[in-house]
């Protein structure tokens, strides 16, 4: 299955970073394999409905922070150095992810409890 | 009023009664097609957006679709009146010329009327093309607050599949070695592969069909914008936002669809003027072959006259008819009419492309028939329909 991105223009995350966000976990989660393509950045910004600049903008920060990278002929892919976990943390994150929607937690309850664990100390 | 300024009135009056016919038919075409929002907008988000979407790809299609009819009449009768008019500028009865100096520079320039006929394929599809270009680039953008797209690029590749290219690059293939084929045989002395022999003052010569380099240059133009309006239809239909509320594999079964369509009436129209092309070819080889065809033993100045060159030009006639039966074929292929309603559809379509092909024949007849060469002066061409013209010294 394709990744998808969703987002939100009344959020008050700005939508280049809710780009960014969901591309970069999309690669951390193995949706998007090292050398996969990204669409264009105008036929990404057609089918959001945004400017062009918006998707740009995104596709700039991913690429300083190697996630992706542009070439001139194949366009925008995942880098081969993008870094990826390994397999048995991406599996507990989806077990995580599955118990949390078992229980009837939100998505925004279940990333609180991960952003609360990670603020405890070690 | 001067014959010029006839033909010019009835020309723009002919233009905009096929504007005027193609928006009402258009109005007609997007209501009839309309299917109304369950309780207007109350549906949800992406089922108003989705309805939207396929409300305008219905009528951008049914647009298309009624452009190809409607152009071609439009083009036999512009064509028809235009050939009726160079005849009367052309031609010369008891000596005298017919038409005005004016007159005789247009039909100096852009021949008798064959020319626009030759190309009326290539630019009805060019219509069609520039209809679906202006619906890819009005297409329904997201709205709302929450947007959605998929992390996958579209390749116009993808999508086209590898048979449709193949063929399509074939029929071009083939039309440019006819073409060229067709400008070496011609007479080098005339660039224009009309007016043939120079045989001094008072003969007599014909004009015809063959395809050299008068209509073999037009026809590049007008294939090479073809070809560019096509690529840039087809990149449009990868890029344009997807269908809200669908799902991918829904979304590209409908981009899978509109290229076909695309991809169905630009083979289509290519395999038309192929189809032409060969047949006029054919028939030059044939009357090639037999003695005392002057008109065609001029154009076809290298082209050796003998029983082996009269079989070809059957064969390459043959040949003709089998393209122009395969382009259809592929063409009722390629858009795949699955539904009653489509079927339904594409018999009156098939219906009003007849009686539009009758029409324009009966017209095109009339025409031929209205004004009557002296035959003391001039002298018909032999193996052509076109009217005769004389030859300039």
């Amino acid at each position: 299955m394709s990744a998808r991105l969703e987002v939100e223009l009344n959020s008050s995350v700005p939508v280049y970073e809710q780009i960014r966000a969901q591309v970069a976990a999309h690669v951390a989660s193995g949706s998007l394999a090292p050398g996969d393509r990204l669409p264009p950045i105008r036929t990404l910004a057609s089918d959001l409905g945004l400017a062009p600049g918006t998707v740009a903008r995104a596709f700039r920060e991913l690429e300083a922070a190697g996630v992706v990278v542009t070439r001139r002929r194949t366009g925008t892919v995942v880098a081969d150095h993008a870094q990826v976990p390994e397999l048995k943390v991406r599996r507990a994150a989806e077990r995580y992810v599955a118990e949390a929607r078992a229980a009837g937690l939100s998505d925004e309850a279940a990333l609180d409890l991960v952003r609360g664990a990670l603020l405890a100390p070690t | 009023m001067q014959p010029s300024m006839f033909v010019v009135a009835v020309t723009i009056g002919i233009i905009a009664v096929v504007v005027a016919t193609t928006g009402g038919l258009a109005a007609a075409a997007v209501q009839l097609t309309k299917r109304r929002l369950p309780a207007g907008s109350q549906g949800s988000e992406p089922d108003v957006l989705a309805a939207r979407a396929r409300q305008h790809d219905r009528t951008i299609t049914a647009l298309a679709w009624w452009w190809l009819p409607v152009g071609s009449v439009a083009g036999a009768v512009v064509s028809g009146i235009y050939q009726g008019w160079a005849f009367n500028q052309d031609g010369m009865i008891d000596g005298q010329p017919l038409g005005s100096d004016l007159g005789r520079d247009i039909v100096g320039w852009i021949g008798d009327g064959t020319l626009g006929l030759v190309l009326a394929p290539l630019v009805i599809g060019t219509g069609f093309l520039a209809i679906h270009s202006v619906g890819e680039r009005t297409w329904p953008r997201p709205t709302g607050s929450t947007r959605h797209a998929v992390l996958e690029p579209r390749s116009v590749r993808a999508l086209v599949g590898p048979a449709l290219p193949a063929w399509g690059t074939a029929l071009v293939g083939a039309l440019l070695a006819v073409l060229f084929a067709g400008a070496i045989a011609a007479d080098p002395r005339d660039s224009t592969g009309i007016v043939v022999d120079s045989c001094g003052q008072g003969c007599v010569a014909g004009n015809g069909m063959w395809p050299g380099a008068f209509y073999g240059v037009a026809l590049l133009v007008a294939l090479a914008a073809l070809g560019t309006l096509t690529g840039l239809v087809l990149r449009a239909i990868a890029r344009r936002p997807a269908v809200a509320g669908t799902t991918q594999a829904d979304d590209v079964t409908l981009r899978q669809t509109a290229t076909r369509r695309v991809l169905g009436v630009v083979q289509l129209v290519v395999g038309l003027t192929l189809a032409a092309a060969l047949m006029s070819m054919g028939d030059g080889l044939w009357l090639k072959g037999r003695p005392g065809q002057e008109w065609i033993d001029a154009v076809a100045y290298e082209v050796p006259s003998n029983d082996a060159v009269a079989t070809l030009g059957v064969g390459v006639m043959l040949l003709g008819i089998v393209v122009l039966l395969a382009s259809l074929a592929t063409m009722v292929r390629s858009i795949r009419p699955t539904s009653l309603r489509t079927r339904k559809a594409w018999i009156v379509m098939l219906a009003c492309g007849l009686l539009a092909a009758l029409g324009a024949a009966a017209w095109l007849m009339a025409q031929g028939n209205s004004v009557e060469p002296d035959p003391t002066s001039v002298v018909p061409s032999t193996s052509d329909s076109s009217p005769a013209v004389e030859a300039t010294p």
